[in-house]
């Protein structure tokens, strides 16, 4: 079992590790003003932009603080971060959405059905292996039997780098050098995991821009296989988010669901200076939860994802 | 979302319709809307702002001419202006007189440093140097095994020792000189701008090799955060010249712009693709209609572009008219489609086409060989083709790195366009341009 507070402190610690922090420079801002005018405002719209939220939200936020708080008039500058944490917060609740198998501030699996089928998906260098890597160590850590399909048949050397995560996190890993066909690898992984009664199965894709479409379709079939051979949709699909990626990440998405369901994201490279606030639009639009942030290079350095904590800590500074 | 703010900035643009000149009043919708464009191209907000301010400046009180619209005038202010932020010519990539040229790479992680390192080698390999990989992430999992494999693929030499990355660095220049690499680059763990441990490292590993020049390596697809990573890497080692990866989704790109803004370094090369050939020089203007958007905003710029060549377009169709055309004019054509960007991505570009475009399969290479064929022409024989026998096409093929077959299939090509352009020559005139120009396509 974690400890949840020891969780929340190192969040905290990896998020705030520079002064550019996201909304902190919200704080910085607005102490010392005392009036709500334009050119506040327009600080106000500029720190917004330039943490990737994007036009609408940004807009919409400024909208709102301009109908609450009486502009030119003398004001709290709480008042306005709070209103600016409230907007924020209640679009992130938008995506919560109540996954009954699994506990992830736990990594326990909440009913019988095995094995588990988690999918990692994205676009190439997010960050997919490695956040698998994290995952399969804390179920493993529970005890649970683990196998990873390295379904990543593309990239020059996929299989060794999932093969050293796969031994950091002592789960057995199914790969097949003799076919270039991920979805054998995945029907191999499924085979045996039926036959072994395993817990879970992950599997690992290879990065893929969503704008090509021989490789979204090729997706869609391994969605298909697992389908197939286990009468279930995958438990899970998530889709791998770098932090530092821009207002292209909305495409990805929108793209990403013409050939596949997803289940939730993992937001990566969290322990750098972007602060991954492309999901606000993300969550707003599709209604898709973040389930995972990553926030290091280390086998332990993936949280859960917690909304209230997650803007609590991009307000520190 | 595209066809959105094509409405808006069109609407914006009917408000100065009909006025001769250019105010603060009547631009100020245009500049927000193009403002928007920028913020969501994922141009740095402080840069955007400056951007536009610029235009504003360079806009106002401009007399509107006759021929184009307002809307066509600040288009193509904006564009001019992007392709001039954005470094306005190619720069060229320096080579060292005392081989070997010694290239270093860095970025954070996933920026896509060791496909592009393969593909650099590649290219280099294809111009006729010998060039060496250096494989000195010894952090990521498999990453050493990863360049390796890419090196077999396209058979280039890969270094690696089991030591620190200097010193992996420093052996491999050594092993380069004595093994006769004329070319080095070095591929380093991807590393975040904040870490200092591994930032001092690189700078190290600078000091230690001093490259010809090193490149900042980033994923075209970054957001506003690109000018924090850039500007810390290039305070920390000085980067010459900066990489674009990921180029063929479909990102706008306007990280190119911010960082351009932010550090003043060229863009040197862009990545797009799985393929380890496909690595191309940037070129500031295509980058330009990218920022701006898709279709039919780029075509709002081609508009403006057309506009202002109208009077080559009126010589062209004078020499057309008159038989006169020759190879001189088929190559400024060529140059109009080039300048458009590539024949992939210009299908790319429009909105409902990349599905089509996976299936055709263009060979850009076909027009770069024409290219080569009519440059290693002398100009009379440009003006004249009748004059090419037998050793002016043999000196041509040699000079173009092509074979007389080609040479000679572009000539029957080139007479056989002269031919249908004469019988259209008698029918309605504009109908003939067109087929002539859709032929080049």
């Amino acid at each position: 079992m974690k400890n949840l507070f020891n969780t929340l402190e190192k969040l905290k610690n990896k998020l705030v590790k520079t002064k550019d922090n996201l909304l902190g420079r919200l704080n910085i801002l607005l102490k010392g003003k005392t009036k709500l005018d334009d050119t506040v405002l327009e600080e106000i719209r500029e720190i917004l932009y330039l943490s990737d939220i994007g036009y609408d939200i940004t807009e919409l936020i400024i909208q709102k603080l301009k109908e609450n708080i009486k502009v030119n008039l003398e004001f709290k500058y709480e008042e306005v971060i709070n209103l600016v944490k409230h907007e924020l917060l209640l679009i992130l609740e938008k995506g919560e959405r109540h996954n009954s198998c699994f506990d992830y501030n736990n990594f326990k699996i909440l009913d019988e059905n095995r094995p588990k089928i988690i999918v990692i998906v994205g676009v190439n260098g997010t960050g997919k292996t490695t956040s698998l890597g994290k995952i399969a160590y804390n179920f493993k850590e529970n005890n649970y039997h683990v196998l990873i399909a390295a379904a990543d048949t593309f990239r020059a050397a996929a299989n060794e780098q999932l093969t050293v995560w796969a031994k950091r996190a002592s789960v057995e890993i199914i790969e097949n050098k003799n076919t270039k066909d991920p979805g054998a690898i995945v029907y191999e992984a499924l085979d045996k995991a039926i036959k072994n009664h395993l817990d879970v199965v992950l599997i690992d894709t290879a990065g893929r821009l969503h704008t090509k479409t021989d490789l979204m379709n090729e997706l869609n079939k391994i969605i298909r296989i697992i389908e197939k051979k286990l009468n279930k949709k995958p438990d899970e699909i998530f889709l791998v988010i770098d932090a530092t990626t821009g207002q292209n990440a909305v495409v990805q998405i929108e793209n990403f669901l013409k050939y596949i369901p997803l289940t939730g994201l993992i937001l990566t490279k969290m322990d750098g200076t972007a602060k991954g606030g492309v999901i606000f639009q993300i969550v707003d639009k599709f209604k898709i939860p973040v389930k995972f942030i990553g926030i290091g290079e280390g086998i332990e350095d993936l949280q859960p994802f917690d909304s209230n904590e997650f803007i609590n800590a991009i307000f520190e500074n | 979302m595209f066809e959105e703010l094509t409405l808006k900035l069109e609407s914006a643009f009917k408000k100065i319709r009909g006025q001769g000149k250019l105010t603060e009043k009547n631009i100020s919708d245009a500049l927000r809307e193009v403002r928007r464009i920028l913020i969501d191209a994922d141009v740095n907000y402080k840069v955007a702002k400056d951007f536009i301010e610029k235009v504003e400046k360079k806009s106002l009180g401009k007399e509107v001419i006759a021929s184009i619209t307002p809307g066509q005038l600040i288009i193509k202010i904006i564009n001019d202006e992007l392709i001039d932020l954005l470094g306005g010519t190619t720069s060229p990539l320096i080579i060292s007189n005392t081989p070997p040229s010694i290239y270093l790479l860095a970025g954070l992680q996933g920026s896509g440093k060791t496909t592009f390192a393969a593909k650099f080698a590649l290219y280099l390999k294809k111009t006729g140097m010998k060039p060496l990989l250096v494989a000195c992430d010894i952090y990521r999992p498999a990453a050493v095994e990863q360049l390796k494999q890419l090196g077999k693929q396209i058979d280039v030499d890969v270094f690696y020792i089991d030591k620190k990355p200097e010193e992996i660095a420093s052996e491999s220049i050594r092993f380069a000189k004595s093994n006769g690499f004329n070319a080095v680059i070095i591929d380093t763990a991807g590393r975040l701008h904040i870490d200092e441990e591994m930032m001092s490292e690189i700078s190290r590993i600078k000091e230690i090799v001093r490259p010809t020049e090193s490149y900042f390596v980033v994923d075209s697809m970054i957001g506003q955060d690109a000018v924090n990573t850039a500007k810390a890497f290039h305070d920390k080692i000085n980067y010459d010249g900066i990489v674009l990866t990921k180029l063929d989704g479909d990102t706008r790109g306007g990280c190119a712009l911010s960082i351009r803004a932010v550090v003043n370094k060229p863009i040197k090369f862009v990545s797009l693709g799985e393929k380890l050939d496909s690595i191309e020089v940037f070129h500031p203007d295509r980058m330009a209609s990218r920022i701006l958007g898709k279709g039919d905003i780029v075509t709002l710029v081609e508009k403006a572009q057309n506009a202002f060549d109208e009077k080559e377009a009126k010589k062209l169709e004078e020499k057309l008219k008159s038989n006169r055309f020759d190879f001189e004019d088929f190559r400024d054509q060529l140059k109009i489609v080039k300048r458009l960007g590539s024949v992939s991505q210009i299908l790319s570009l429009i909105p409902g086409l990349s599905s089509i475009q996976k299936n055709v399969q263009i060979d850009e290479k076909a027009f770069v060989k024409v290219e080569a064929i009519i440059n290693s022409m002398t100009k009379e024989e440009r003006r004249n083709p009748r004059i090419l026998n037998a050793s002016r096409k043999r000196r041509i093929a040699r000079g173009s790195g092509t074979s007389i077959q080609e040479v000679n299939r572009l000539v029957k090509q080139f007479e056989e366009m002269q031919k249908m352009i004469k019988k259209l020559n008698n029918m309605d005139f504009k109908k003939a341009f067109r087929n002539f120009n859709l032929k080049i396509n």
